[in-house]
């Protein structure tokens, strides 16, 4: 059964670089948010149990995403990928309940290998 | 008058993930070289007529009086120039002087101005050298100088000294977690600059 | 560039060596590598005593914990730095090219900070390259010294030839500080032109202008070098008097009421007598600032207009 995986970023060409970079023969079906407010919608109506997650967007930022899914104790796994790799911005997003952290511009090869150490991916 | 030229949705949207990028290893750079975090906030892509420019910049950092550096820029490759002014709207000397390592009592009113040229080349370097090398360019840059300081940010320039018509504007802004500094870098590369950097912009979307 | 030209070791030896600008390099132990021919000849420091010599042993009067730094910075952030005479007169304490007409002792500095990225991207040296901006630097200061005198000129109002009421102001905020710290009198007064307006609208503007010359004038005449007149606004006048009493600017600006209102004003076929109302005050510890001097000084004015013109009163503090 597919997955359901979330991209949430404001660049449609951010976004559609990483629809681009997943690996072909993961068995995902693929939402799409243009900001975190849209982004949260989609988790809470069972979108995204897999989140490919923004950290600078407008409305609502990945900072902001991260706390709601833990306040309301949303179900779903996060990996944040973002262009702020300052080590402190990881170990917030870590801190905040995010699996792993994948720095921009996106590489495939990395987001493999990243899958697959979470289990995600055989 | 020349027709003014138009970035459509997706070369802006392209333009902006790419300084986000550059946006994020300069910070990442600033931060390492600072020791403090640098907040980073979404960067704004626009083309400006020449008489929108001071009444944009009132609107991004507010009609305050503010110190601001200016420093040349262009491409050793491409036809691309353009000016990076740093306008900043918050500074606090003492701890800036301190993270550049002034001795105490090196600071005046000469230290403080070289701090402000020093930060701007920092930011500046870091930022459009990451945007230029996603597009393929290699820059240069020219030693930066003093717009002023305690200047109203409807004076930063003279209206009739702006001697193109159009220009391609990149706003992002840096604030510190020390709250050592605040500052707006936009970046103005006005005429065929702007057509080259389209053209470059495609050929990225096109190699996606 | 042709490959013939740069591959030539000579070619480039030779212009690192005889271009007019120093050029250095070092590496991240601060290790001189690179001493060129300019910097000899301006440092006195042959090269053979500096080659692989640390930057900061060989140079201790060097700004060392700030130039550390910018040189970590190129390094780290593999990206160029400058400085500029204007904020830092120099780097390396040099003589300039212009001994006898310079008018300054050592040679004013541009620094670029290079860094240099080897096949991989990686910076194992930096080059720093110094351009005597002595030159520019003295031409600078003429510049700024034109300016200092523009300024001066502008302190002047153009129609009445004393100062305008920014510069007034100023001194006036000068004068109290100095008075409020230092002790010592100080008083103001301040005047205006009975009836201008009516002057104006009856023989226009030329002639109201005439009156305006002829008062400063008069007044220029009757005051002592340390008083200070000033055009305040149209037809508005101050005059700050340092080292004086109530009693004393009382004198004075009785003096002048009396000489306005004998004084005649010709101008084309025009013969116009002319008066003026004065308000006087001196500095007392209630005052807070310069501000109230003047507002304490206006108000007696405004007391003279009401008390039929042509006269001066003093300022007592019921009058607001």
């Amino acid at each position: 059964m597919a997955i359901p995986l979330l991209i949430c970023d404001d660049s449609a060409m951010s976004r559609k670089m990483v629809k681009r970079s997943l690996p072909p023969e993961w068995d995902v079906e693929v939402t799409m948010a243009g900001n975190g407010i849209e982004g949260l919608e989609a988790i809470r109506s069972g979108k995204g149990e897999v989140v490919f997650l923004d950290l600078t967007m407008p409305e609502l930022d990945g900072y902001g995403v991260l706390e709601s899914i833990k306040t309301e104790s949303l179900k779903c796994l996060v990996i944040v990928i973002s262009a702020d790799i300052q080590p402190e911005a990881q170990e917030r997003v870590l801190g905040l309940g995010a699996l792993a952290f994948i720095k921009k511009p996106i590489n495939s090869d990395k987001l493999k290998t990243t899958l697959k150490e979470y289990g995600l991916l055989d | 008058m020349t027709e003014l030229a138009q970035l459509s949705e997706d070369q802006r949207d392209c333009l902006q993930e790419l300084v986000n990028v550059a946006m994020g290893q300069a910070g990442d750079s600033l931060a390492r070289f600072l020791e403090v975090f640098v907040h980073l906030s979404v960067p704004r892509i626009k083309l400006v007529a020449s008489d929108e420019v001071l009444p944009e910049m009132i609107q991004l950092i507010g009609n305050i009086d503010v110190s601001a550096v200016r420093q040349g820029f262009y491409s050793t490759s491409q036809q691309v120039r353009g000016e990076a002014i740093v306008v900043f709207s918050k500074t606090s000397f003492d701890e800036l002087a301190e993270i550049m390592a002034y001795e105490p009592d090196e600071v005046n009113e000469q230290s403080e101005q070289e701090l402000l040229l020093d930060i701007t080349n920092i930011l500046n370097g870091a930022c459009l050298s990451g945007l230029a090398e996603q597009l393929g360019y290699e820059l240069n840059y020219s030693p930066p100088s003093l717009i002023g300081t305690e200047l109203n940010v409807g004076r930063l320039f003279d209206k009739e000294q702006l001697s193109w018509s159009q220009a391609l504007l990149i706003e992002i802004n840096y604030r510190l977690d020390n709250e050592s500094f605040k500052c707006n870098l936009l970046m103005l590369m006005p005429g065929e600059s702007i057509e080259v950097i389209k053209q470059s912009v495609d050929e990225f979307l096109e190699d996606l | 560039m042709s490959v013939d030209v740069i591959e030539d070791l000579n070619f480039l030896k030779f212009i690192i060596d005889r271009v007019n600008i120093g050029i250095i390099i070092i590496d991240k132990e601060m290790k001189i590598h690179l001493w060129n021919q300019f910097m000899v000849s301006h440092t006195n420091v042959p090269q053979e005593e500096l080659i692989n010599k640390d930057l900061f042993e060989a140079f201790p009067e060097l700004p060392r914990r700030w130039f550390r730094k910018k040189i970590n910075s190129v390094f780290m952030l593999k990206n160029f730095a400058f400085t500029s005479w204007e904020q830092r007169s120099y780097l390396f304490k040099m003589p300039h090219n212009r001994p006898v007409t310079g008018g300054v002792e050592t040679m004013q500095q541009d620094c670029t900070l290079m860094p240099l990225k080897d096949a991989s991207g990686e910076v194992q040296y930096i080059c720093i390259a110094i351009q005597d901006a002595t030159d520019v630097s003295i031409y600078q200061n003429m510049l700024k010294e034109a300016l200092t005198k523009l300024e001066q000129s502008s302190r002047i109002d153009g129609l009445t030839q004393i100062f305008n009421r920014t510069h007034w102001e100023h001194r006036l905020a000068e004068e109290f500080d100095r008075v409020k710290r230092y002790g010592g009198s100080l008083s103001l007064i301040m005047f205006d032109l009975d009836h201008f307006k009516k002057v104006n609208d009856t023989y226009g503007h030329l002639v109201g202008d005439d009156v305006l010359r002829a008062t400063s004038k008069l007044i220029k005449k009757l005051l002592r070098t340390s008083d200070v007149p000033g055009r305040y606004g149209g037809e508005e006048f101050g005059i700050l008097l340092p080292n004086t009493d109530l009693e004393g600017a009382l004198q004075v600006a009785e003096r002048i009421r009396e000489e306005c209102d004998a004084a005649v004003v010709t101008c084309e076929d025009v013969e116009l007598g002319f008066s003026v109302s004065m308000g006087v005050t001196q500095l007392s510890d209630a005052v807070e600032n310069h501000e109230n001097l003047i507002h304490q000084a206006d108000t007696a004015l405004y007391h003279s207009k009401k008390s039929g013109r042509n006269c001066v009163s003093a300022y007592r503090p019921e009058m607001s």
